[in-house]
């Protein structure tokens, strides 16, 4: 009698763990509006890992091999996968957000997160004469000088991966720039974690 | 038998025996405190009934002392006073004490009534000196801009650290500058509930007399002023076929959201020529309207 409590005490047990990890994990799927085209992402690329290879640096800006901290910079949070999937549904189809590669154009060719934009770190540097019609396309309004960002768009930064240091560079041009940092965001992972996990990569300009 | 000495290994001691780098990077190990989780809670439960009890006694021992210390000062009635007696003679208040005690009551007492000058607040400062000050301050670029919201209402307010700038004090010269005719765009002063927008107020008649002053001094100052209403605004507005689009909300006047999108409160007028529609009066304001705001 009590060995069939133990075993079906056992098997609860087991069938609620299994259910919990299950409500922990979440689709890895995201379909939404951009730039008036439908944008899907699923995690079904059948060749993930000879994607990833493209992503791999090699020689990095730091002279060696070098990598990228978990906290990009004060207030500014960092995101994974499933969290980066909720903001291009939630903010970026409803135009309050936007997700930014902040590769140069030559990385962004061999690859980039589909519905994302190339913002390249350069251009937000202090001495680019670019910057401030920049930063008001992305939101800001400018007077005599100085910006006002309580419309600017919340940001979602995003580069080649924990190895490449091109998001900490945007990051702080930005804040730098006076950008809240209540309003940027990074994903750490960038492409080679994506492209690891089999996300779906565009290819090509844009 | 004694162990012959092995020529090819060397002979290690303590003192010659150095700690490998990998072994002393070890990190240090947290010195753990023998506390269980019973403990714990007992202890945050002493804790705060230590902390409780101290309020308490201050709850009740704060209102007695108060009284004490106040309590000769209603037997003093002499107004006037005596010019021997300076101001450092009561910087004490506590110092005087005992001489006041010792006064036989109703008495005139030209130290009580300096002493009863320190106790009461002067009266609100004339309201053309405020502006003066705080023309000054602005000149100095001692102040700052601030966001704030309350009970719903978003403003911008100006504040100095070392001037009053609260409402007792500034309503009597705002309600002056209003009685002789010195605000000019008074209708768009008015919010959307009719009531005169104190707040921006403030920053037109501070504006308006720099700007008035001529000097290359004050108008930078207007102008940095403008900069600093700009970039804290928290206002926000939608895009609307490439236009800025503002929703009105409580506590908004037309001169309110000059000040927030163009840095002074006197270019409304931009945004009234845009919204001919549904504005005839700048004061004709209401909750909710949808303003384009040109840019």
């Amino acid at each position: 009698m009590s060995m069939w409590t133990l075993r079906a005490a056992t098997v609860f047990i087991v069938l609620a763990t299994i259910g919990h990890a299950q409500d922990r994990l979440t689709e890895a799927k995201a379909s939404f509006l951009f730039n008036g085209a439908q944008v899907t992402i699923a995690r079904d690329n059948p060749d993930a890992l000879q994607r990833a290879a493209a992503f791999v640096s090699t020689g990095e800006s730091c002279g060696g091999s070098c990598i990228a901290p978990m906290q990009v910079a004060a207030g500014v949070e960092t995101l994974g996968e499933s969290e980066v999937l909720d903001f291009l549904v939630s903010q970026v189809a409803g135009g309050q957000g936007l997700m930014v590669d902040a590769r140069a154009p030559v990385d962004r060719a061999k690859g980039f997160i589909p519905g994302t934009v190339s913002l390249p770190h350069n251009t937000l540097a202090p001495g680019n004469a670019f910057r401030d019609e920049i930063l008001q396309a992305l939101g800001a309004r400018a007077f005599d000088g100085v910006f006002n960002f309580a419309d600017a768009r919340a940001l979602l930064v995003y580069d080649n991966g924990p190895s490449s240091d091109d998001s900490g560079r945007l990051v702080e041009n930005l804040l730098q720039a006076g950008y809240p940092p209540e309003k940027i965001l990074y994903y750490r992972g960038g492409m080679q974690v994506w492209s690891l996990l089999g996300f779906s990569i565009e290819e090509g300009q844009s | 038998m004694k162990r012959p000495v092995d020529p090819v290994t060397p002979i290690v001691t303590f003192d010659n025996y150095v700690i490998p780098q990998s072994v002393q990077r070890k990190t240090k190990k947290q010195p753990v405190l023998p506390v269980s989780g019973m403990m714990a809670a007992v202890g945050v439960i002493g804790m705060l009934a230590f902390v409780l009890g101290i309020m308490a006694t201050l709850k009740f021992a704060g209102p007695s002392t108060q009284m004490a210390n106040s309590l000769p000062a209603p037997s003093v009635t002499g107004t006037d006073t005596e010019p021997g007696v300076t101001r450092q003679d009561s910087a004490d208040l506590t110092a005087t004490r005992p001489a006041l005690m010792q006064l036989p009551a109703g008495g005139q007492s030209s130290q009580g009534a300096l002493d009863a000058s320190e106790l009461t607040p002067q009266p609100a400062t004339m309201p053309g000196d405020t502006l003066q000050m705080l023309r000054e301050v602005v000149l100095a670029g001692t102040y700052s801009v601030t966001y704030q919201a309350q009970n719903g209402i978003d403003r911008l307010i100006l504040t100095a650290p070392d001037l009053d700038l609260s409402r007792n004090v500034t309503e009597p010269l705002l309600r002056e500058a209003i009685d002789t005719g010195k605000v000019e765009i008074a209708a768009a002063l008015r919010t959307v509930n009719g009531q005169i927008d104190m707040d921006t107020m403030l920053f037109y008649l501070v504006q308006t007399a720099l700007v008035e002053d001529g000097t290359a001094e004050s108008a930078q100052a207007a102008q940095e002023m403008s900069r600093r209403a700009f970039a804290a605004s928290k206002a926000r507005t939608r895009l609307v076929e490439g236009q800025r689009v503002y929703t009105v909300k409580p506590g908004d006047s037309l001169a309110s959201l000059s000040l927030q999108f163009y840095g002074q409160p006197n270019a409304f007028h931009r945004i009234l020529e845009a919204n001919r529609a549904q504005l005839d009066a700048p004061d004709a304001i209401r909750t909710g309207q949808q303003l384009k705001i040109p840019s």
